[in-house]
């Protein structure tokens, strides 16, 4: 397992090389200049641009810049934002639990919801609720997230007026950041419950919005994997032993069904954790989406390269842990990957 | 015998399906109809309506649509809220996200075939090729698209080369599966040993017989690129202002959703009903060349719609 673990580790890095590549050099040939970007439209003296310049080492040339990018990167150091003037890792880490409540939030429901609607539209196959199941999922495929966003609002704090807007929770409550997820931090404060339904009426929207596509995703996922076992020949053999239906489909088939979830959930995570873009400038999210949108709009290069590369350590984190969950959870799965490693 | 008449009643249920496919599914004729008439409608619109998608009337501040109380026939759908006529702006916007899918299709098209059969052909080649395309896919889509417009600069067309790049990869990946598959089986081998040579064994053997699955991908990307593209342009990574693209207007109307909900709810649900009928004809295409492989997502990548 260690081994595996290891080799794993080592299979990402040349990917992991390929992304500081690229995001570091194309990201330098952007046409525009951050330190007349800094410096506003009538810009400052020729000496005050050099000084500027040399004081963010954007003189020196691009190879030695990229050398001392990697240097400072292997001391966990990515930068300051050329804005804001702060680390960018230290800025991604305070916006990342954002996001990471969101996005969770956001999956948890749509498992929740899309696994029994997947199932309920396999058992009535081609009935009316079938139809509507599935066409409501294919509608999902073909929304842009944005503007069901903006429905939402419109009808839920618009017309009428249950949720907020925009934000986190209500500006009374006053929250330590302690974890930095509201709906953990909130038990922390003096308006323990109070504060939990602020922090969650908060979420419900963009919960839903971000939520919408995985749970169409799912729900087509759960329903043809579902049909699939159905027609394998131990559901048959299980029948045959005269099982009656509920066993058949919730002990037989049901755990079975959820094996290739887990490979969607898992990327499912890492697209949700790193491209809740649209979804956090909609409802204003102090996510990384909208800081990352942020920094591409302002042409603030730390925040692009830095961001992208730990956009791209989460998802490589995420590929491995599913790796690790299936090796766990499916024997057939654990006895290929690890005798691969024995072979090699 | 029985298996004689099993193996006809199987191919005349096949013919039903494929006949099927023309005939009698009025889900998808309504949708070549919707097609139809918004690409004409929104084509035809300069020539129809002589006021320009641009046309600023002072007086008319984002009047309702004709349904609602001090709505009027002078703006069927409205004005926004420089009292510009929302109508000849949504069919502006028809005409721009229609090119916009054709472009984006195209260039996915071409670079994704290219790309696809040399990495299918040249064996040295290939793990360069696929190795980029693991690293892109394994990305969303919205945020390669938003990092290519950052290198590029935002504007309409650069939106759009950000979006076929985001649909390339799935192209590679299908072009080389479908040449890989083709070069296995005995007709090519045989032509080959003929001393049919490589142009000969791509274009005359290889190309046709993937056909029917790559113009299934490419109807995907042309619904993927309006969606990315229409994405961007609300980010304001892509089409500017005062252009009528839909996304666009979508992101100048957020800020009347109290007063107007118009301006926001129209242009979107033009995204939706364009959209929705292209991926139901792409989704229908599939079925119809290949039924085994109707994919589960229905969809040619969830991750690029993310978000």
């Amino acid at each position: 397992m260690a081994s595996f673990l290891f080799k794993r580790f080592v299979q990402a890095v040349p990917a992991l090389i390929g992304v500081t590549l690229i995001s570091f050099f194309v990201l330098r040939l952007i046409p525009g200049d951050p330190i007349q970007q800094l410096l506003g439209e009538r810009g400052g003296s020729p000496e005050l641009v050099q000084e500027m310049r040399a004081a963010l080492g954007l003189d020196k040339p691009l190879w030695v810049q990229y050398f001392l990018f990697l240097k400072s990167l292997f001391q966990g150091d990515l930068g300051t934002s050329l804005i804001t003037g702060q680390p960018v890792l230290r800025e991604f880490l305070t916006y990342f639990p954002a996001t990471v409540e969101l996005s969770f939030f956001a999956l948890t429901g749509a498992l929740l919801l899309g696994i029994p609607l997947g199932i309920a539209s396999a058992l009535k196959r081609n009935t009316v609720l079938d139809y509507t199941i599935m066409g409501g999922s294919f509608l999902g495929f073909s929304m842009s997230v944005f503007w069901w966003g903006l429905m939402l609002i419109l009808v839920f704090s618009v017309t009428l007026g249950w949720t907020p807007v925009a934000g986190r929770i209500g500006a009374l409550y006053d929250i330590n950041q302690v974890t930095g997820f509201y709906l953990i931090d909130v038990w922390f404060s003096e308006s323990g419950l109070k504060a939990f339904g602020s922090a969650l009426s908060h979420l419900l929207l963009p919960g839903f919005t971000l939520g919408a596509i995985p749970l169409a995703f799912i729900v087509r996922m759960t329903r043809s994997g579902f049909l699939e076992v159905l027609k394998r020949d131990y559901i048959r053999t299980a029948w045959g032993k005269g099982l009656g239906s509920g066993r058949v489909f919730f002990l037989h088939a049901f755990f079975n069904t959820l094996l290739p979830l887990v490979t969607v959930v898992g990327f499912l995570t890492g697209a949700l954790l790193t491209g809740a873009v649209l979804t956090e400038t909609v409802f204003s999210w102090p996510g990384i989406g909208h800081w990352f949108v942020k920094g591409v709009l302002s042409r603030d290069y730390p925040v692009i390269t830095g961001g992208v590369l730990l956009m791209a350590f989460v998802i490589v984190g995420i590929n491995i842990l599913v790796d690790v969950i299936y090796i766990k959870i499916d024997p057939s799965v654990r006895d290929l990957l690890l005798k691969n490693e024995k072979n090699a | 015998m029985k298996k004689m008449l099993r193996n006809y009643f199987q191919k005349e249920k096949l013919f039903q399906k494929r006949s099927h496919f023309i005939k009698k599914d009025t889900l998808l004729f309504c949708c070549l109809l919707g097609l139809a008439f918004i690409s004409l409608a929104s084509f035809f619109s300069s020539w129809i309506f002589s006021h320009s998608p641009y046309t600023v009337y002072g007086d008319f501040l984002t009047v309702p649509p004709f349904w609602m109380e001090g709505g009027s026939f002078q703006f069927p759908l409205g004005t926004d809220d420089l009292g510009r006529d929302l109508m000849i702006r949504l069919l502006q916007g028809g005409k721009i996200s229609l090119l916009v899918g054709g472009v984006v299709m195209i260039i996915s098209l071409v670079f994704g075939l290219i790309l696809g059969m040399i990495a299918a052909l040249s064996n040295r080649v290939a793990p360069w090729i696929m190795g980029m395309v693991d690293i892109f896919m394994s990305f969303p889509g919205i945020l390669i698209a938003i990092v290519v417009v950052a290198i590029l600069g935002p504007g309409l067309f650069n939106a759009c080369l950000a979006a076929s790049l985001m649909c390339l990869p799935l192209m590679i990946r299908l072009v080389r599966s479908l040449a890989l598959r083709e070069m296995g089986l005995p007709y090519v081998e045989s032509s080959r040993s003929f001393g049919a040579g490589t142009p000969r064994l791509v274009f005359f053997h290889i190309l046709p017989n993937c056909l029917g699955e790559i113009s299934v991908q490419s109807v995907l990307n042309f619904s993927e690129g309006i969606l990315t593209v229409a994405a961007l342009s609300f980010l304001g990574l892509g089409a500017q202002p005062p252009l009528p693209e839909w996304g666009v207007m979508i992101s100048d109307g957020r800020a009347y959703i109290q007063n107007a909900w118009w301006l926001i709810c129209l242009p979107g649900l033009c995204l939706l009903i364009l959209v929705l009928c292209v991926n139901i004809i792409g989704e229908r295409l599939r079925d119809f060349f290949d039924p085994r492989l109707s994919s589960p997502s229905g969809s040619s990548d969830p991750i690029g719609k993310f978000a």
